[in-house]
């Protein structure tokens, strides 16, 4: 057999002393889809960018790397810029920051084109027209900027971009994973559709096995900088391996929840909610007078997690907020244990505080960064009562520390110096603080990889019962749902479509976009069961809608 | 991480200490006193006694260039400070409080924005008399929207993350968090802005010290040295030059620094 078109042996990245990478191997054949999986940290992206030559700053890379016959760790600068772009291209995990905001995409597109090409200024936004086409972006305004796109949007412009020149291997890392589920779904689509219209190679780095094992025709598992188990998906699923076995099982959590029949006054309940930036400046909101929150009523009771299920856009972030008391309501009520929390003074307001607490999604922006761990997580306490003695103060950070299951030394650390699996115990922590009766979580799991996710959910339900508080968990992960949630509101252009318990909703959604969020879930168990065919080799997921 | 590769920082730095060493050592030594007049030796071109010759009184240059530096220094630094002093709090209620305070606050940036920092130093002479304090209310009040619409562009920014969102849950008020969270976050903006103000600051001095409109005789200024170099030009050129390219070591090395500082923080910020 002829010789594959890329080829790593012996890959090491080290910064200082510690190696991130630690002896990679990797074949990738033409046409072929080789999905990269791995927790966080694990060392793959860092794969993905020494591949390209792109490693971080302060980063020393080590190992063989051939593409197309000819080695690629000797080639100097001048000689790799003509092969990233032309040759092997990259697509990145966040769209926002991936794109420049004040070039049209257009522009960005075409620019790909007139690095590597000699061709004039029209002939390379013909061509940026006919590649924005094949990614589905028909009729979509050449002179669009990124900041009038949907995330998944904009994903498809950075995707362009990349493909523009048919180049023959395309690195994608975790290009799906800021994206909600049918969006996801249609990108890997795209990806799949692309790869073999022009037979091109395909690294899908990701964290998520379900999404991996559905696509590629073999994967390779990461872990600690070294690869632990390569094969077909259905070789690796089956396979023993300690970290694949937990990989495996992270990725669909058993349900953690205790069902049982709300008793009492529901501790949350929102009437009406409506909030819509129809009269904001211009620039403050997505064009048009939509509603973000349109009529929303919930409620929820103690010992009870309710789950909102919806799409980036949905809506989900705003009604949140609403709930917080941190937007203003244009119409709508907010009860909190018993008190009109959305009406009653300013002081009064401040004093309820305590008992509804948020946990935020962002790892990097829920912290000051400047401000130390004991700092971030004591500033809850700010809301008690009288306030508390500064010895107090710090015993009381300290056993939020150790309930999340961090050790007390991380106290004295800055946000930056701790993983981000690390990070979303310490937002945890920092709602735990005041022992809310009420926690909110916006996302909190969506940045984390599968086996942290399942860490952190189970933390939360063990929280939970301790402090007989109630949860709820704005996600558009399926899996977060499945696992945590006693019922579950689904939310589409601010509105809720369909709710119910969560095991009967998610077993026979009636509504026509729950059926479409379902369906568009990767699947562990439908790949194992053979069901879903490897769409590289024809076939492929239905199409959505 | 890596300070070498950041030359502008460097050599920014290097500029500004020997400004500030020679301003303070101008105040305890000069080689001959700033402001002593020996009419016997006007005009001498430079020489080992004199190393930047004499001006039309006989003053010696070096210790007028020296004195100058004291006065630069102080009046682009005391604006500065006005400006940093009144714009910071500007742009952080601004950016914490929107709506009508942040219209006010920016429409009062654009109406100042529309003075000259010479036209407001002439308002400023003709109700204070001629004097420093002109050049730094008319140098300062022009720098305060400058620094608001820089805080508040950053502000606005830091409201948006979800810190400021967990710090409001956790009931603090605007203020209170526009103290603790936004303005630490924005220490690395403003400096990278105020040294580029103060390499401003530095030329506008010496345009109205030139003027007339800034520290007054007998406080040796390099733009009042400029001034009485105009009409000596064809006799004694040497006495624009040194206070020519004091100001212009005096500009390149602020502006310097504050592309260096830009840099270095950009760097962290990546990281």
């Amino acid at each position: 057999m002829s010789e594959p078109l890329l080829q790593v042996e012996g890959l090491r990245v080290a910064f200082g002393a510690v190696e991130a990478v630690r002896g990679v191997d990797l074949t990738l054949g033409a046409g072929e889809v080789l999905g990269l999986v791995g927790a966080s940290g694990s060392g793959k992206s860092l794969t993905a960018l020494s591949i390209l030559r792109l490693p971080p700053n302060g980063a020393r890379v080590q190992g063989r790397i051939r593409f197309d016959g000819g080695a690629l760790d000797t080639l100097g600068e001048r000689e790799m810029c003509a092969v990233r772009g032309r040759e092997i291209a990259m697509v990145f995990q966040e769209p926002a920051t991936a794109l420049d905001p004040v070039m049209s995409i257009g522009a960005q597109v075409a620019e790909t084109v007139r690095i590597h090409t000699r061709v004039s200024r029209s002939e390379a936004m013909r061509i940026a027209r006919q590649t924005l086409d094949r990614v589905g972006l028909e009729g979509m305004a050449l002179d669009r900027r990124p900041h009038q796109l949907s995330g998944g949007q904009r994903q498809r412009v950075a995707i362009a971009a990349a493909i523009a020149l048919k180049p023959r291997l395309l690195l994608a890392d975790e290009v799906t994973t800021a994206l909600d589920a049918v969006t996801q779904a249609r990108i890997v689509e795209l990806l799949l559709r692309l790869v073999r219209e022009d037979g091109m190679s395909l690294l899908l780095v990701s964290h998520d096995l379900a999404l991996a094992a559905g696509v590629a025709d073999r994967i390779a598992v990461m872990c600690e900088g070294e690869i632990v188990v390569t094969g077909s998906a259905v070789e690796v699923l089956r396979s023993a391996h300690p970290y694949v076995a937990a990989l495996r099982e992270a990725s669909s959590p058993a349900p953690v929840t205790s069902i049982r029949d709300p008793v009492g006054s529901p501790l949350l309940e929102a009437k009406g909610l409506v909030r819509s930036y129809a009269n904001r400046r211009v620039g403050a909101a997505a064009p048009g007078n939509a509603a973000a929150v349109d009529r929303v009523s919930l409620t929820l009771h103690a010992g009870e997690t309710v789950g909102v299920l919806g799409e980036s856009g949905a809506g989900k972030s705003t009604l949140l907020r609403l709930l917080l008391g941190l937007e203003r309501l244009d119409a709508g009520e907010v009860w909190l244990a018993g008190e009109a929390f959305s009406k009653v003074s300013a002081a009064r307001q401040r004093r309820l505080r305590a008992r509804i607490q948020p946990v935020f999604q962002d790892p990097y922006g829920s912290f000051d960064p400047r401000w130390t761990v004991a700092r971030l997580v004591a500033e809850p306490l700010a809301l008690l009562e009288p306030p508390l003695p500064p010895a107090e103060r710090r015993a009381r950070v300290e056993a939020a520390l150790a309930k999340v299951g961090l050790p007390p030394d991380v106290a004295d650390r800055f946000p930056h110096a701790v993983s981000g699996g690390q990070r979303q115990r310490i937002a945890l922590a920092r709602a735990l603080v005041v022992r809310p009766q009420v926690l909110v979580l916006d996302e909190a799991t969506s940045a984390l990889d599968v086996i942290t996710r399942a860490e952190i959910l189970k933390l939360l339900a063990t929280q939970k019962a301790e402090l007989n508080a109630a949860c709820l968990i704005v996600t558009h992960d399926l899996a977060v749902i499945r696992a945590a949630t006693d019922r579950v509101l689904v939310m589409q252009a601010g509105r809720i479509v369909e709710q119910g318990e969560t095991q009967a909703v998610l077993s026979a959604p009636r509504h026509p976009y729950t059926q479409a969020l379902l369906a568009a879930a990767p699947d562990l168990e439908a790949v194992l069961a053979g069901q879903i065919p490897s769409p590289s080799h024809g076939g492929g997921r239905a199409p959505l809608r | 991480m890596r300070a070498s590769g950041n030359a502008p920082l460097i050599a920014g730095a290097a500029m500004v200490t020997l400004l500030i060493a020679t301003a303070l050592l101008s105040l305890i030594w000069t080689p001959y006193p700033a402001e002593a007049i020996n009419i016997a030796i006007r005009l001498a071109p430079p020489s080992p006694a004199h190393l930047f010759g004499t001006d039309a009184y006989g003053r010696d240059g070096l210790s007028q260039a020296m004195a100058g530096a004291r006065t630069a220094l102080l009046v682009s630094g005391a604006a500065c400070l006005l400006g940093i002093g009144v714009g910071t709090p500007l742009g952080l209620l601004a950016a914490a409080r929107r709506g009508w305070a942040d219209e006010l606050t920016m429409r009062f940036s654009d109406l100042v924005f529309a003075f000259p920092a010479l036209l407001l130093a002439v308002l400023a002479a003709a109700t204070l008399g001629p004097g420093a304090l002109d050049a730094v209310i008319g140098i300062g009040v022009y720098s305060i929207p400058v620094f608001a619409k820089v805080v508040r562009t950053g502000a606005l920014r830091l409201w948006s993350l979800d810190y400021a969102l967990a710090a409001r849950a956790a009931g603090k008020g605007g203020l209170r968090i526009s103290l603790e969270h936004i303005l630490p976050n924005l220490l690395a903006p403003l400096a990278v802005q105020g040294a580029l103000q103060l390499s401003l600051a530095v030329v506008a001095e010496a345009g109205l010290a030139y003027l007339g409109l800034s520290a007054q005789p007998p406080a040796p200024s390099w733009g009042r040295m400029l001034a009485d170099a105009q009409t000596l030009y064809a006799q004694a050129p040497w006495l624009a030059l040194f206070p020519g390219a004091a100001i212009v070591v005096a500009v390149l090395g602020f502006s310097l620094l504050g592309e260096g500082l830009r840099r270095r923080f950009e760097g962290e910020g990546r990281a």
